[in-house]
């Protein structure tokens, strides 16, 4: 068995993987977790731009369910590279959106409010997984 | 389906082979002017290139053994199935996968057996993160390729989910293909051979998952094809909702590796031993 690799968070536990093929793997996925955290703080600071946008301007569903489907992607896949605490955040987040983009009722300003508190955890957790 | 030739016996389909439509036998089940009977077309619905002909002597109801044998003679004489292995696979051609309108088979399970299933699945996905149906898992539908790799499709719109899966099952020794939305799964089903193993996220850009998992279960040539359901959902109607439409399994997102390798190893019939594609190794996530 190849145990944890300092490389990364995951590692192989087949018995019969060599060293040199467990170090490369782990390796491999320690870069796409990079990666991912890389992409994450940009699509964060997307997210920030979008909602900014629809509380102040005219009511749009399509982008109000493009803020509801990244933060599902993000949720949905956060703790599978090593960031428990972003998919939490970013459920809740999603959670406090649902309703929005199900009735099609346009959020008024302390609902806004409210979300962009949820945004600034998201972006709390970011930092602390990391 | 004039030009099929005079039937002269069935013999033959030997009982162990397996066939598959043709891109003729494909048309002849979707076109309404057919000139087969009822017992005919069921019967050839029932040819889904993984299940032989002994198995489909079992499930053709009302038939004997030597009338199902006997139209499957005529079928492969007529051009309409041939021998799975020899199909040219261009029978799923881009058009077919959203434009195919056969019927959806519904599994004969009452309802109370379904609502049961469903609330097992539930208790799975919140205490192991995946459920898999052992119902379908041992029907033993779509046995894994000899002599390639076994071809995962993988339908996510998450690129970066992807990028991590691909690096994953290449490692266990499977080929991905991929798809995000509608066009690209549309292609992904164009492209031979048809894949062995599904993951279909349920939300997904311009279609919904499970749309795309009711048009695998009503396609005449993937019908069989094992599908584990990625949802964020893990609700008792989300779960019903699957098994109606008859997926193999369910994978709560976001998952651990290994959760999900394990549902892939329990729908492909594998424990790490005989069958699975490189030697059963196991990923998880420290």
């Amino acid at each position: 068995m190849a145990g944890p690799s300092a490389a990364g968070r995951f590692a192989t536990t087949e018995a019969d993987l060599d060293v040199s093929e467990a170090d490369r793997f782990a390796a491999e996925l320690a870069a796409l977790n990079a990666e991912y955290r890389a992409k994450l703080a940009l699509r964060l600071a997307a997210l920030d731009v979008l909602a900014m946008e629809l509380a102040v301007g005219q009511p749009d569903a399509d982008r109000l369910n493009d803020l509801r489907r990244e933060l599902h992607t993000i949720a949905g896949s956060a703790k599978t590279f090593g960031l428990p605490a972003v998919t939490d955040a970013a459920r809740a987040a999603e959670r406090f959106v649902d309703p929005w983009c199900d009735s099609g009722r346009r959020p008024g300003a302390a609902e806004w409010a409210e979300f962009k508190t949820l945004l600034t955890a998201l972006r709390e957790a970011a930092k602390s997984d990391a | 389906m004039g030009r099929m030739k005079e039937d002269k016996g069935g013999s033959e389909v030997g009982r162990k082979e397996v066939y598959a439509l043709t891109a003729r036998g494909t048309r002849e089940l979707r076109e309404s002017g057919t000139s087969l009977s009822a017992a005919e077309l069921e019967l050839l619905v029932l040819v889904d290139g993984s299940a032989t002909v002994a198995q489909i002597e079992r499930s053709a109801e009302g038939q004997s053994a030597e009338q199902v044998r006997g139209t499957l003679g005529k079928f492969y004489r007529g051009g309409l199935i041939d021998l799975a292995s020899r199909k040219k696979q261009d029978a799923i051609d881009s058009g077919d996968f959203f434009s195919v309108t056969m019927p959806l088979t519904i599994p004969k399970s009452t309802t109370e057996e379904r609502r049961r299933e469903a609330s097992d699945g539930v208790s799975s996905l919140q205490d192991k993160g995946y459920f898999v149906r052992i119902a379908r898992r041992t029907a033993g539908g779509h046995p894994l390729p000899e002599g390639r790799k076994p071809l995962m499709l993988l339908i996510d719109d998450d690129a970066m989910l992807v990028k991590l899966l691909n690096t994953v099952f290449q490692l266990e020794g499977f080929t991905l293909r991929t798809a995000a939305n509608r066009a690209g799964i549309v292609d992904a089903f164009a492209q031979t051979p048809a894949p062995d193993l599904v993951l279909l996220d349920v939300m997904l850009p311009d279609i919904d998952g499970f749309e795309v998992l009711g048009r695998i279960r009503s396609h005449p040539t993937l019908k069989a094809l094992p599908v584990i359901m990625l949802t964020a959902k893990a609700t008792r109607e989300a779960v019903l909702k699957g098994l109606h439409l008859g997926a193999e399994g369910y994978v709560t997102k976001p998952f651990e590796i290994e959760v999900l390798m394990s549902a892939v190893r329990t729908v492909l019939g594998a424990s790490g031993g005989d069958g699975w594609p490189k030697r059963g190794g196991q990923i998880r996530n420290d």
